[in-house]
């Protein structure tokens, strides 16, 4: 555990005024050991951001704990605990009570897990915490596969995808997990999608999600130019490309029902998309019509739950 | 062993500069506005200012090159536009609007700065068109006193007796020469030699010679002397003399395709003339500017094209005939443009009250009998007197330049910024010659949207001129080629944390930035590239 300069165990609350990057910038995160181009970085920065010097991180093993630093080294500047695979919800649960019990309800617990460690391994325990809606900010930065071990594929990695299990010849075959509505089932207080293209959108989700209390849930796309067989310089265009496509749509779901798109995705560039990764090289031409007619279709239902809970934005035209 | 074990240092050690095989680099290129700019204005400099309201900044920049733009923002033909990298993805930014606006800005609400004290250093401008303008409003503002000589009762000198009204409003024109000329002292009807000459040049330390070219070219056909056949430019003049020109329901005739022949065609037709445009090659071949012909064009004058004169006969009663020959094109000539080639026996003839030539204008420097003229155009004074050894600059149509006004102007800032160095005894330090300029492949168009382009003139244009709302859309829409616009982009999408925000834009932390490269891909306007170590 890195006892970080503003460590919330240690500190009473105090109300600190967050201006643009002030809070990571002032200080030391240099010298981390994750990949150029890697996403996981950009989304933690600007989230601390926004969660502020209050906050304590629950992390699994995973990307984010290996390149957070080098024992007895860190580059978090906020409490960060290293808690095993399966283990993110209950742990995040436990530092949950202890905060509570010794009166500092106002610190933020995020749960900063791949989607190794959410759609998989912590699958279980995060249905627990998500039914029992415990008070936490659970954030799953998805670079949908398992990056740190050597790229296996989770549920996750999508349909048509490579990855070393699921070689060339024997492409990812299942389409990736749901995950928005396995917790829109759960009918935890907030679900929300983002990208680090997005910037404006993910930190304006991360304020509403800081507002709320509950179990509140982020789904990040993050970018992982090793696995994804892709030049480190096209992280965020695929990230946007991601979300213009249809493949990662940026929306919300409150309480569980209510659905709303925050960016209209345009559908162009589906092609690009994969052209740009490596681990889409091998997939056939009706694998890609699969891939995208099942991105359409799921669109297509957020845009009809969208408008029909009559939100003064109309996206599109109803299917 | 504590009961958890808890690291207490940072990474900071970790130097992952180290793993970096490429660097981002901040290196602004020239944005194509500015390359293209005859006067070299800074436009997207300008622009940059609108886009946060800072009119008056914006203004102090623009006349910091042109102490024109309100006449500017109506007759230059704007290459800025056509090289713009929006053109092609939706649409220009219309830099022909935002100059007048700021223009217009200037003639209201510039607050008049005090000039500085003349330092004993005088000069002499010969010519009060906008190269004579430039050149001595930017001497007067470095402290030189300024004498100016224009031959015309008015100055301005193209401005004033060759573009017409419609296109250059006369109020406009006035309020712009009155704060230019202001501390400067002027006198008009001054011809330089026949009202003064060298004699009356020696006492100053520089003389600025911008005489402009008025005299029209020759026909060279039978007939072209005769009553009824006149110089274009002459006809301009009388008409912004105010002399009363009656050619009402007349029959007239315009020869040539530049932009003369267009504006006198465009002014006799306002004056109720049925007028006919004759022109060698076609349309597409025309020298005047693309926007002057979409103008003439519009209104009801008759073209004819592939057509030229060959005699012009007078009948009694005053009616001309003029007698042209049908062209074809051929091989290109040394101007790039194809070369008209005559179609024997296709002879017609036309009717007519009124002929106008306007095929071009040539300086006069009979004044000087011993200048030498080079092949390119280029006159050559150098040997003309040797009390002005040393001491005379040309500029303007004087110069083998193409002759626009925002040309002139950039020949008179020019030849006022070689005085002052000659004043200081200095060489004239050389502006950076080779330069990078941004194109297309610069800009990462996923940051711009594409915008209906006739949808979104009609609604800039409505009116006539922009306001500052407008105004301030439409810099908006600017990619800021080449330049660094302090998007943040660099900055926001680092992994690292590697890029670091200063006071004159960002800098990057070389030590940690592990060279992936985002930055240069994210950055909008291309300011930023990657090098290979």
């Amino acid at each position: 555990m890195n006892q970080g300069p503003h460590s919330a165990a240690g500190r009473p609350a105090a109300a600190v005024a967050m201006t643009d990057y002030e809070f990571c910038s002032q200080y030391d995160l240099y010298g981390h050991m994750a990949c150029p181009g890697c996403g996981e970085k950009i989304l933690l920065r600007h989230i601390l951001n926004v969660l502020g010097p209050e906050t304590v991180i629950v992390c699994p093993a995973g990307c984010a704990a290996v390149t957070d630093g080098v024992f007895p080294h860190s580059i978090s500047p906020v409490p960060f605990l290293h808690v095993p695979f399966d283990a993110t919800p209950a742990a995040a649960a436990g530092v949950r009570a202890g905060l509570d019990l010794s009166g500092r309800k106002h610190v933020t617990v995020l749960a900063w897990a791949g989607d190794g460690a959410t759609f998989d391994i912590g699958m279980g325990a995060l249905s627990a915490i998500a039914e029992r809606n415990e008070n936490i900010l659970y954030v799953c930065y998805d670079n949908e596969a398992y990056m740190n071990t050597g790229i296996q594929r989770s549920s996750a990695t999508p349909y048509g995808g490579w990855s070393t299990t699921t070689p060339k010849g024997q492409l990812k075959a299942e389409p990736k997990k749901n995950i928005g509505a396995i917790m829109a089932a759960h009918r935890i207080p907030y679900f929300a999608s983002g990208s680090p293209a997005f910037l404006d959108d993910l930190t304006a989700k991360v304020a509403q999600a800081k507002r709320l209390s509950g179990l509140r849930f982020l789904h990040l796309l993050s970018p992982c130019p090793p696995g994804w067989k892709a030049d480190p310089r096209d992280g965020i265009t695929l990230a946007r490309l991601a979300v213009e496509s249809r493949l990662f749509p940026l929306y919300e779901i409150i309480e569980g029902t209510h659905y709303r798109l925050t960016h209209e995705s345009s559908g162009a560039g589906f092609d690009e998309y994969l052209q740009l990764q490596g681990r889409f090289r091998y997939m056939s031409a009706g694998d890609r019509r699969i891939l995208q007619a099942d991105a359409d279709r799921f669109y297509a239902q957020l845009t009809l739950r969208h408008n029909r809970n009559g939100e003064t934005t109309v996206i599109g035209e109803e299917p | 062993m504590p009961e958890l074990a808890v690291s207490s240092g940072s990474m900071s050690w970790n130097k992952t500069g180290s793993w970096r095989s490429s660097t981002p680099l901040h290196i602004d290129k020239t944005p194509p506005c500015n390359f293209n700019c005859p006067a070299g204005e800074n436009i997207r400099g300008y622009i940059d200012l609108l886009k946060h309201y800072q009119t008056a900044e914006a203004f102090e920049l623009l006349t910091s090159a042109n102490p024109l733009p309100a006449v500017c923002g109506r007759v230059c033909f704007h290459p800025c536009q056509a090289h713009c990298n929006r053109h092609g993805f939706d649409l220009a930014i219309q830099v022909r609007l935002l100059e007048k606006f700021i223009g217009d800005w200037g003639l209201e609400q510039a607050p008049t700065k005090p000039l500085p004290q003349t330092s004993g250093r005088k000069v002499a401008v010969i010519g009060a068109g906008p190269a004579g303008l430039a050149a001595a409003y930017y001497l007067r503002r470095k402290g030189v006193a300024v004498t100016m000589y224009d031959d015309h009762a008015l100055p301005g000198g193209i401005l004033e007796y060759g573009i017409p009204a419609y296109r250059l409003e006369k109020d406009v024109l006035q309020a712009e020469l009155t704060r230019v000329l202001t501390g400067i002292e002027f006198h008009p009807g001054m011809k330089f030699g026949r009202d003064f000459d060298i004699g009356a040049l020696v006492e100053y330390d520089a003389v600025f010679l911008a005489t402009g070219a008025h005299q029209s070219k020759r026909l060279h056909i039978e007939g072209e002397n005769i009553p009824g056949v006149e110089s274009g430019l002459g006809f301009l003049q009388q008409l912004n003399s105010g002399e009363k020109i009656d050619v009402q329901s007349h029959n007239v005739l315009v020869i040539g395709g530049g932009n003369t022949a267009c504006d006198v065609a465009r002014s006799a037709y306002r004056l109720g003339a049925h007028v006919t445009l004759l022109y060698r090659r076609t349309e597409r071949e025309m020298p005047a500017f693309a926007e002057e012909i979409e103008q003439l064009r519009a209104e009801p004058i008759h073209c004819e094209f592939l057509v030229a004169p060959e005699r012009i006969t007078r009948a009694e009663n005053g009616t001309l005939t003029l007698t042209a020959i049908r062209m074809k094109l051929g091989e290109p000539d040394e101007s790039g443009r194809a070369r008209p080639v005559a179609i024997e026996g296709s002879q017609f003839t036309l009717i007519a009250d009124r002929i106008f030539a306007a095929i071009g204008e040539d300086p006069d420097v009979s004044f000087f009998p011993n200048a030498q003229q080079h092949d390119d155009g280029e006159f050559d004074f150098s040997g003309v007197d040797a009390r002005l050894a040393g001491k005379l600059f040309v500029g303007g149509d004087l110069l083998p330049n193409p002759r626009t006004v925002p040309h002139a102007v950039g020949s008179g800032r020019l030849a006022a910024e070689k005085i002052l160095a000659q004043l200081r005894g200095e060489p004239l330090v050389a502006h950076d010659c080779v330069v990078e300029v941004a194109g297309p492949e610069d800009i990462n168009y996923r940051y711009f949207t594409r915008i209906n382009a006739v949808k979104w003139q009609t609604g800039l244009a409505a009116g006539g001129a922009l306001s500052e709302q407008s105004a301030h859309a439409e810099a908006e829409r600017c990619f800021s080629c080449g330049v660094c616009s302090k998007c943040d982009n660099c900055f926001n999408f680092c992994p690292d944390l590697a890029v670091i925000k200063s006071a004159g834009g960002y800098q990057v932390n070389l030590e940690y930035c592990k060279g992936c490269g985002i930055c240069a891909a994210e950055c909008p306007g291309g300011s930023l590239r990657m090098r290979q170590q």
